[in-house]
């Protein structure tokens, strides 16, 4: 048994001791391609940093031509023209960090990997399947190395969960073979985090933050759908699209796997923070009487849903079935919070008609609230803010104790993997006590205070959230079946989030931007419009 | 029997005609939110014409806590709720009554809250107006504490919890909607669940007579007022998912039209001026609605964009956006401050805009606030920097006849420019006098012709 690597947080067990195996096996080897914090040039000066991740290139064409339906990245001449246009903004000196899941190696048409579909592949099986991708991405490749050739630029590859055996040595070697750089210019991170040369910036793909959901269900699903329902992973968050699907799907009992889709679903963390322009976060927040939730049994699980979810009908059938019952006593108290913070959040912003949620549409049945302990009886506005806090928090602080000593201190973590881009948003400096209204990207998980910012690129990919799906079914006047099956990923919006870190002197200014074409013409934004 | 009108018979007479034409000065009481009726109407006489040089007199000022409810007056008492913090988040409430003629504190009933959950910048005390009827007044927290008192000893006759009793959830910005005493029902805006957002409690017991409408939406800030149209009395209640008209007596919907808004921010009051209703918001923007003369029914007689609405900005132009400013229906126009301080001016049947100004908050005010109240042929103005504009309001234009300070804004704001604070208590027009507060003291202005 291998140990359980510091950074595997958000894999199921046995997918973390895959991975883990990788990861120690990579760190034995150590080979020249492999850096312990790759981008770590001490005193040297910043340069423009950009940072993109969740390309998710697959296996690109059938032999008939037309695009495999596990291929999600089917956006070579706009990713080549958005590499020449940060090429250009950082004046040929820029640190690129393809920050996780650049590589799908997890879902593939070809044979399963000797140790089982749950189990991850072997060096060897992963080399198969890389050197498919590579094969079919040969322009996005060739770009790569284009531009890691040019200037001073450097591009570093962090593994994600779907492209972790990028920790194989070879697997490693193979990538930066195939950008063909010269020495040095491409990397890729060992350590599962690239580190700014000053120290003050990190990125890690961040399937490693948050609760342990047990995702593998949500793959599982997505394997079994995606030919039939090709932008079942392209709804952001990642994994909301199986909802739908499952709701529209035959032949899938939903009812069985629902204690497992309960624990992927309702403790995902992607939990944009959205509006903070109002509550200005000095709000203190309800406290949920925990003790009470426990004793409501598997209708907790069930009323967390709102009417309107996909999955609740599965959920409920799942509760009188007595599958649910264990569940609460597997739970955390943290966990059970998080659920109810969640809950808040959906009631809140349903009761209210808030706009701009991200994994609901803001119209709807409300959940009720979890019981609250007595004194807290007021409007609640803190919400899940909390139990996300609480995790970037600890995550934070293990990314400190592993930062090289060199390191000047985090100011800026960016992290993708949920395929769900932060908003900006505004953040009133209740420390000076002015109530001082301040734009801020991303957010600090250190309550009333403006940094550590940690920040959420989304992917380099097509993407459509909830309220935007149900948007287009309701227009379209179809079901999900439909929508789902007549869906194509090149019908979505061309916009592509990413996280751009201008040079500073100071302190690092992170801000999410959009390679997004408005008006037949590409070009960086600050959002991807209505 | 022959009558004979001698002299001084009929000086007498006169002296008694004069005197009977004396009595028939009209003095009114402010007994709730806008005064009777919830009209914003002041029908006394023997007010002044002109706003004097050194400001109006002082009849008395007397300290109190925090808090944006206004005060009322009834029965030669003024009625108030503040607050004070006395420990993070917890805060002890209390209504007062004060002596209308000297300012005297004549009792005090407390009780404790706690503002967890509020924004707290904001959570500073009771919004609600008290609301006075015969022996009893009815007091509100802004946690959703709400008492019936004896008008003479402050003693509790009876006092309900929207929280424990109704299981309603306060809104962010705390519970707002002043009780409305109509027979002997005491209507009330709860956001109770199930189907309680809106209840009707017997106002000398507290027993639920009824309760009406979906919880499915918070219960929002508005304040409840019931109209006469087609053939019948309708409760009129201005919620985030609407506007709804129910049967005071029984909470039977008799229609309603559906105009959510975000945020759940509905807080101007609506007004009603023959067939029209009005109705405003910041996000949702304004409805003109028409009133059925033949039943009770309403239909959208136009609509302007609010802030929700694509393409708009919290500047929305062209339309009339109040926050918490209720505006006014006059003579087929409607005045009102918009969301940006602006004083606006619209025709009534058709919404078009007629003319906008700065003049009366004299700065571009996100939230600026106004509280309008019609005295005759012109308008008592306190805005929410702590003045009292005398005006005309025509479609010519708004005229300014006079301007004086009367308190000191305290209310704290995030989003002002000139000023640190606010002031967004509504004034009581009662007895020739102006009775206003912050959340320091309590001040009386006389305001009869010839201060």
């Amino acid at each position: 048994m291998y140990p359980r690597a510091p950074f595997l947080g958000g894999l199921s067990r046995s997918f973390a001791t895959v991975l883990a195996r990788v990861v120690a096996a990579a760190l034995l080897a150590l080979g020249a391609a492999l850096v312990a914090h790759a981008g770590q040039t001490p005193g040297a000066p910043s340069r423009l940093v950009v940072v993109v991740s969740d390309l998710h290139m697959g296996e690109g064409r059938r032999t008939s031509g037309e695009w495999h339906p596990f291929e999600d990245f089917r956006w070579s001449p706009e990713f080549a023209a958005f590499l020449e246009a940060v090429d250009a903004d950082g004046g040929r000196a820029v640190d690129l960090v393809l920050n996780g899941d650049t590589f799908e190696l997890l879902q593939s048409s070809a044979a399963a990997c000797r140790s089982g579909a749950d189990l991850g592949c072997s060096e060897e099986e992963s080399l198969v399947r890389l050197d498919r991708v590579l094969a079919a991405h040969k322009p996005d490749i060739e770009a790569l190395g284009s531009f890691a050739k040019a200037g001073s630029n450097r591009v570093v590859l962090v593994p994600g969960d779907h492209d972790a055996a990028l920790l194989f040595p070879r697997m490693a070697r193979r990538v930066v073979d195939a950008l063909g750089a010269p020495q040095g210019r491409v990397a890729v991170a060992a350590s599962g985090t690239w580190v700014s040369s000053d120290g003050r910036v990190f990125a890690e793909h961040g399937h490693q933050v948050g609760f342990s959901r047990g995702e593998q269900v949500i793959q599982d699903l997505d394997n079994r759908l995606e030919e039939r329902y090709p932008i079942i992973d392209n709804l952001a968050a990642a994994g909301t699209g199986v909802k739908y699907a499952l709701a529209a799907a035959d032949g899938i009992d939903a009812v069985a796997l629902a204690p497992r889709l309960l624990r992927a679903l309702l403790l995902v963390t992607p939990w944009q923070q959205f509006r903070m322009e109002l509550d200005d976060g000095e709000v203190e927040p309800p406290v949920w009487d925990i003790a009470q939730v426990r004793s409501q049994g598997a209708a907790f699980f069930v009323s967390s849903l709102p009417d309107d979810d996909p999955l609740k009908p599965a959920a409920a059938s799942a509760a009188a079935s007595g599958t649910l019952t264990p569940l609460l006593q597997q739970w955390t108290d943290d966990e059970i919070a998080a659920v109810c913070n969640y809950r808040a959040a959906v009631r809140r912003a349903r009761r209210r008609y808030e706009p701009a949620v991200t994994q609901f549409a803001p119209r709807g049945p409300a959940v009720s609230e979890c019981p609250r302990t007595p004194e807290t009886r007021g409007g609640q506005y803190d919400y899940f803010w909390r139990s996300r806090d609480l995790l970037f928090a600890r995550h934070l602080e293990g990314a400190r104790r592993r930062a090289p000593a060199s390191a000047q201190g985090l100011a800026v973590f960016v992290h993708g993997h949920t395929h769900l881009p932060d908003r900006s948003q505004t953040s009133a400096n209740m420390i000076s006590g002015g109530l001082l209204k301040i734009p801020m990207e991303g957010f600090s998980p250190a309550r009333g205070a403006l940094s550590p910012i940690v920040i959420n690129g989304g992917a380099w990919q097509r993407t459509i959230t909830p309220a935007q799906y149900e948007r287009l079914r309701t227009e379209r006047a179809i079901s999900d079946d439909e929508l789902l099956r007549s869906l194509q990923p090149e019908q979505l919006a061309p916009c592509y989030g990413f996280v751009r870190i201008p040079p500073y002197t100071d302190t690092p200014a992170p801000a999410v931007r959009y390679w997004r074409e408005a008006d037949g013409q590409w070009g960086v934004a600050g959002g991807c419009g209505r | 029997m022959r009558f004979v009108f001698r002299t001084s018979s009929l000086s007498k007479l006169c002296l008694v005609l004069a005197l009977g034409a004396s009595v028939r000065l009209q003095a009114d009481d402010w007994p709730e939110w806008r005064g009777k009726g919830r009209l914003g109407v002041w029908l006394e006489t023997g007010i002044l014409d002109k706003l004097p040089d050194g400001g109006l007199p002082v009849s008395w000022r007397a300290p109190i806590h925090a808090g944006y409810a206004g005060p009322a007056v009834a029965g030669g008492r003024v009625f108030v709720t503040d607050s004070r913090r006395v420990k993070a988040n917890q805060a002890i409430e209390r209504a007062v009554a004060l002596d209308e003629q000297t300012g005297r504190v004549l009792w005090t009933k407390e009780w404790p809250t706690n503002y967890s959950g509020l924004q707290l910048v904001y959570a500073i005390g009771p919004r609600a107006t008290p609301t006075v009827d015969g022996d009893r007044v009815y007091v509100l927290g802004a946690m959703g504490n709400l008492f019936a008192l004896d008008v003479a000893t402050g003693r509790v006759l009876w006092e309900k919890d929207y929280v424990k009793d109704f299981n309603a959830t306060v809104p962010t910005w705390g519970m707002a909607g002043a009780p409305l005493v109509d027979g002997d029902r005491l209507i009330c805006l709860v956001g109770g669940e199930p189907d309680a957002k809106v209840i009707a409690l017997n106002k000398f017991t507290g027993e639920v007579i009824w309760k009406s409408l979906s919880s499915e939406s918070e219960p929002g800030y508005n304040q409840p007022i019931i109209v006469e149209a087609g053939g019948v009395r309708q409760l009129v209640l201005f919620h985030p998912k609407g506007i709804s008209a129910l049967d005071p007596e029984t909470g039977k919907v008799y229609w309603e039209i559906d105009h959510s808004v975000q945020m759940g921010i509905v807080v101007a009051t609506p007004v009603r001026s023959g067939p029209h209703l009005f109705v405003t918001s910041q996000h949702g923007g304004a409805r003109m609605l028409a009133l059925d003369d033949r039943r009770p029914a309403a239909s959208v007689l136009w609509g302007g964009p609010g802030e929700q609405d694509q393409g708009m900005t919290h500047d929305t132009p062209n339309t009339l956006n109040s926050v918490i400013s209720t505006p006014v229906l006059d003579g087929g126009y409607v005045y009102g401050l918009d969301n940006d301080g602006q004083l606006r001016c619209l025709e009534a049947a058709t919404g078009k805009l007629v003319w906008k100004t700065d003049a009366l908050l004299k700065e571009h005010a996100m939230y600026g606030t106004a509280f309008f109240v019609r005295h005759n042929d012109r308008y008592f103005i306190n805005n929410d920097r702590g003045e009292l504009v005398l005006a005309k309001l025509s479609p010519a234009g708004f005229q300014e006849l006079g301007r004086t300070k009367l308190i000191e804004p305290t209310n704290p704001y995030v989003r002002r420019r000139q000023l640190p604070n606010v002031l967004w208590s509504h004034a009581a027009y009662a007895n020739r006098h102006i009775v206003i507060r912050n959340d320091k003291e309590i001040v009386r202005f006389s305001a009869a012709s010839g201060s």
